[in-house]
């Protein structure tokens, strides 16, 4: 087997050996089927897709954005990040098509700030939007993809919809 | 079966699993204080944005709450550094993998799935399988840290080839000659990236260059020498290209590009400094109580001679 070749060599018995093949075979399969047909919820054998779509060259470059009325009357863009309300714009871009069917999920975006950044004026209304830009022409368009009226906006509750509606 | 055998456990040094634990554990440290801190505030996030992973399913691992990402935290912090320092390298070592795999999968169970953490969680998950391995295991070499060491070579290169095929499997062939670049450059512009953006021949140039060189990087699996420095330096310039015009690092796919190299060699390297140092001190000795420190300089050399 080639394995002792000197003094300082530690070869594996059998067994051992055995377990180490298995494994490195089932982690190469997996992975390789989570590329080649599974999804994210695969994860950690979830296909290396980032950046793996493709845009076409005359195409539209699209970027979720969220909007608020806030208690004080003022309209503000909502701070999508880890650092500041806690969610990440590409995990609501993720959950936009069951935010467009559940619109309520915006209700625990409004529990979410309040939570994270009690400081700041409280959300009465909240947009979901998407700008769509040309990438010839640089033009953009606005799209309003769901609208939510907070439910008690000083001391909203979450929504309470399922984890698992779409 | 023993080609197979070799390729798969090749006899390598204990040696740089050690050196490899001191770079892969300080680094869940930077990971989870720095690059993946989502599992934090994902704590305050009302459950129903939660959507859940499989692997958490299984492993019946609960919806983050306000504490219990705090205490995982703590859990990892602790076990990375006892494992770091080499103590207890099975139970720390398990223990901080299960925990990043909480970790990591709590960041990612939120919709957005991203894919560098790969061969990070395959080394977390196979450098405790060694057992005790020292710096200065330079010549004992086992199969046990062969495999170890193989498994994070293997994870690293499967991200890179199977980036490859989900372009072709999400973009289509004609990936390389789209917008997708662009697309990102717009979205995160930094440094030279819009000037790279305006610029559609030059990324669809840079487009072929990594679908290609994401196809071939299995080929570092048999790569030696000079051949595999020079993909190596090639990796980490396109990492660090993708972080100027981005911001997109990947530091936890580049940290276990370190199991490509010998790195059982820095103990010499270590030694070597010392030496010196011992010997610029015989020249100028302290004054003082005479402190006999050749007792221990001859050892250590010993050691690393006739392991």
């Amino acid at each position: 087997m080639g394995a002792m070749t000197g003094a300082g060599s530690r070869s594996l018995p059998w067994y051992a050996v055995g377990w180490r093949l298995v494994v490195t075979f089932a982690v190469v399969v997996t992975v390789a089927l989570g590329t080649l047909v599974g999804n994210d919820g695969w994860w950690p054998f979830a296909p290396m897709s980032q950046y793996a779509f493709s845009v076409k060259n005359d195409g539209v470059i699209n970027s979720l954005t969220m909007d608020a009325l806030t208690v004080d009357g003022e309209v503000v863009r909502v701070p999508l990040s880890k650092e500041k309300i806690g969610i990440e714009r590409s995990e609501i871009e993720g959950q936009a098509p069951r935010i467009v069917n559940n619109p309520g999920l915006l209700q625990d975006v409004a529990v979410l700030h309040r939570r994270r950044l009690p400081d700041e004026a409280a959300y009465r209304t909240i947009w979901l939007r998407n700008t769509q830009r040309d990438i010839r022409t640089r033009s953009e368009t606005v799209l309003t993809l769901a609208t939510w009226n907070v439910v008690d906006p000083l001391d909203p509750q979450p929504s309470g919809i399922p984890q698992d509606a779409r | 079966m023993n080609a197979l055998r070799s390729f798969l456990a090749p006899t390598l040094p204990l040696a740089r699993v050690a050196w490899l634990r001191r770079i892969i554990y300080p680094f869940v440290w930077l990971d989870v204080l720095w690059i993946v801190t989502d599992p934090i505030p994902h704590g305050d996030v009302p459950p129903s944005l939660y959507r859940g992973l499989a692997v958490r399913s299984l492993l019946g691992m609960p919806a983050p709450s306000h504490t219990y990402v705090r205490v995982l935290l703590v859990v990892i912090l602790v076990s990375s550094a006892v494992a770091a320092f080499g103590k207890l390298p099975r139970l720390a070592g398990f223990v901080c993998a299960v925990g990043m795999l909480d970790w990591v999968s709590n960041a990612f169970a939120y919709s957005k799935v991203d894919h560098d953490h790969f061969a990070l969680m395959v080394a977390l998950f196979v450098l405790p399988t060694v057992g005790r391995a020292s710096t200065r295991d330079v010549d004992v070499r086992s199969e046990a840290a062969g495999w170890a060491i193989r498994m994070v070579q293997i994870g690293a290169v499967s991200i890179y080839a199977l980036s490859a095929w989900a372009k072709m499997r999400f973009g289509g062939w004609g990936w390389a000659n789209g917008a997708t670049l662009i697309w990102a450059l717009t979205r995160r512009p930094n440094g030279i990236g819009p000037w790279v953006g305006s610029h559609p021949a030059l990324t669809h140039a840079l487009q072929w260059t990594v679908l290609i060189a994401e196809f071939c990087a299995p080929i570092l699996l048999w790569l030696k020498g000079r051949a595999l420095y020079a993909a190596l330096l090639f990796w980490a310039g396109f990492h660090l290209s993708t972080y100027v015009m981005l911001k997109i690092h990947f530091l936890p796919l580049v940290v276990c590009l370190f199991a490509f190299l010998p790195l059982e060699r820095l103990g010499s390297v270590r030694d070597r400094v010392r030496g010196r140092s011992a010997r610029l001190e015989r020249r100028d000795p302290p004054r003082g109580p005479v402190v006999d420190d050749r007792a221990a300089l001859p050892a250590a050399g010993h050691q690393t001679g006739a392991s």
